[in-house]
């Protein structure tokens, strides 16, 4: 644990050094929050078919935003090497992928939630009540997020093509967690409840787990090779 | 101090980088209380062969081992320096030296005097000069207080000052009954120091010799000089 938080102090302390991933990734999210509000305003939508495009515009602007602020996750680690220096203090592989994914999740989440917000308030939604369920809702999604986009992140760093492989190898295999997403946003905009009866639910915990555990394995053989 | 006797031992070892051959069959067997000078042109994998040894890098075949007595070294008994700084640039010498020392248990105070960095210590890594980023790159690889240790060319960007801080601790480490294996082509300032020499040609270790008094070689150096021409 103390080797954990050492990790993520680190992350952190560089993170407020120069914002880089909060510029990146709050930027975005806010333009593309914008453009999506022009959009459906263009299309005089009603108040019930605007709830209705929220929850797939909301994931639409998590999925994008989120990409770009992944891929250079590892950018300050491999540009002088500074992951090989950690590996030489015998921190297990499995811990580095670890709080690679948290700090990806902390980040990820924070500017996830600013553009409830502010989608919200552009696109007049009566998100209200339902705004605690939605982010409940968000937690599993973003987790699965981040540890399969951590691990494919290391996969596209090393490669010829960097960041431009990323979303390539990343979004068809989040496409059941967005939709997930998208649905169970929907059930809640609708009924103002969490429907705790969809599918979707168990298969988003699935994908949390089975994500993970495949992070977890692979990250160390993509570390030495 | 190594609770045991220390010991590298390279069986068969090949790696190759796409198509290209960079080690090809390796076999070597070092002790510890000596500083090894490891030579060869320009892509005779040298590099490599450190990366290896350091447990930075998989070999495609053949057997490694760095052993302390009759067990295998652990990664923080190990120390290595390698083309890249391994430091973040956005983080100050003593922030960098902290992070690692926290994850390794060493001392960054202890480091910061050991390598003269205390007129440096508040400044960011990227505003550092090459010859200082070298220092701190060196202070990190001898983190917390390794009884092996890989360098690659350590000092190509180093003052006289700084070589002689590095005579001082990888002197340190052999006393100790440590192990240090350093790639370079600086032999003018490193083999009166040096107890042994391998020379590395096309993947293979072409040669191995003791140095003699001063760094005296009758083989080994005439034989690098010979295919470095």
């Amino acid at each position: 644990m103390r080797r954990l938080a050492t990790l993520l102090r680190k992350d952190l302390r560089i993170e407020l050094r120069n914002r880089e991933g909060l510029t990146l990734i709050l930027g975005h999210a806010l333009l593309l929050s914008l453009i999506a509000s022009f959009a459906v305003g263009s299309a005089f939508l009603n108040p019930l078919s605007t709830s209705r495009v929220f929850p797939g515009l909301v994931w639409m602007i998590f999925l994008f935003a989120a990409t770009l602020c992944i891929g250079r996750s590892y950018d300050h680690e491999l540009v002088s090497s500074a992951m090989d220096g950690i590996r030489l203090c015998g921190v297990p592989a499995e811990l580095i992928y670890l709080s690679k994914v948290l700090g990806n999740f902390c980040l990820i989440f924070f500017s996830h939630v600013i553009t409830l917000i502010v989608l919200g308030v552009l696109l007049n939604v009566p998100v209200g009540m339902g705004f605690l369920q939605l982010l409940l809702v968000s937690v599993p999604v973003i987790f699965a997020y981040a540890a399969l986009a951590t691990l494919l992140a290391a996969v596209a760093a090393t490669s010829r093509l960097k960041g431009m492989l990323l979303p390539l190898i990343l979004l068809p295999l989040v496409f059941p967690i967005l939709i997930s997403g998208i649905e169970l946003f929907q059930g809640i905009l609708e009924s103002g409840a969490l429907p705790l009866d969809a599918v979707w639910i168990p298969l988003l915990l699935v994908a949390d787990v089975v994500y993970f555990v495949a992070g977890i394995n692979l990250f160390p053989i993509l570390l030495k090779d | 101090m190594p609770d045991g006797k220390v010991a590298l031992h390279f069986e068969e070892i090949a790696k190759a980088f796409s198509r290209q051959k960079v080690l090809n069959g390796v076999n070597l067997s070092l002790q510890g209380g000596e500083i090894v000078l490891l030579l060869g042109a320009n892509g005779s994998g040298k590099s490599t062969l450190l990366r290896i040894a350091a447990d930075l890098l998989r070999p495609d075949s053949g057997r490694r081992k760095v052993l302390l007595g009759e067990r295998n070294a652990t990664a923080q008994e190990v120390g290595y320096l390698g083309h890249n700084s391994m430091l973040y640039a956005d983080l100050s010498v003593y922030e960098n030296l902290a992070f690692f020392s926290q994850l390794s248990g060493g001392l960054a105070e202890a480091l910061i005097d050991a390598w003269a960095l205390q007129d440096i210590r508040n400044s960011l890594a990227r505003d550092l000069s090459k010859g200082q980023l070298a220092r701190l790159s060196l202070a990190r690889a001898f983190l917390p207080a390794p009884s092996i240790v890989f360098l690659d060319e350590p000092t190509s960007a180093l003052d006289e000052r700084g070589v002689q801080i590095l005579l001082r601790e990888i002197g340190k480490v052999r006393e100790l009954g440590g192990l240090v294996l350093i790639a370079t082509h600086d032999i003018a300032r490193l083999a009166a120091y040096a107890q042994r020499v391998l020379v590395l040609q096309q993947g293979k270790m072409a040669c191995e010799e003791a140095l003699g008094l001063g760094g005296s070689s009758a083989k080994a150096l005439p034989f690098y000089h010979s295919i470095n021409r």
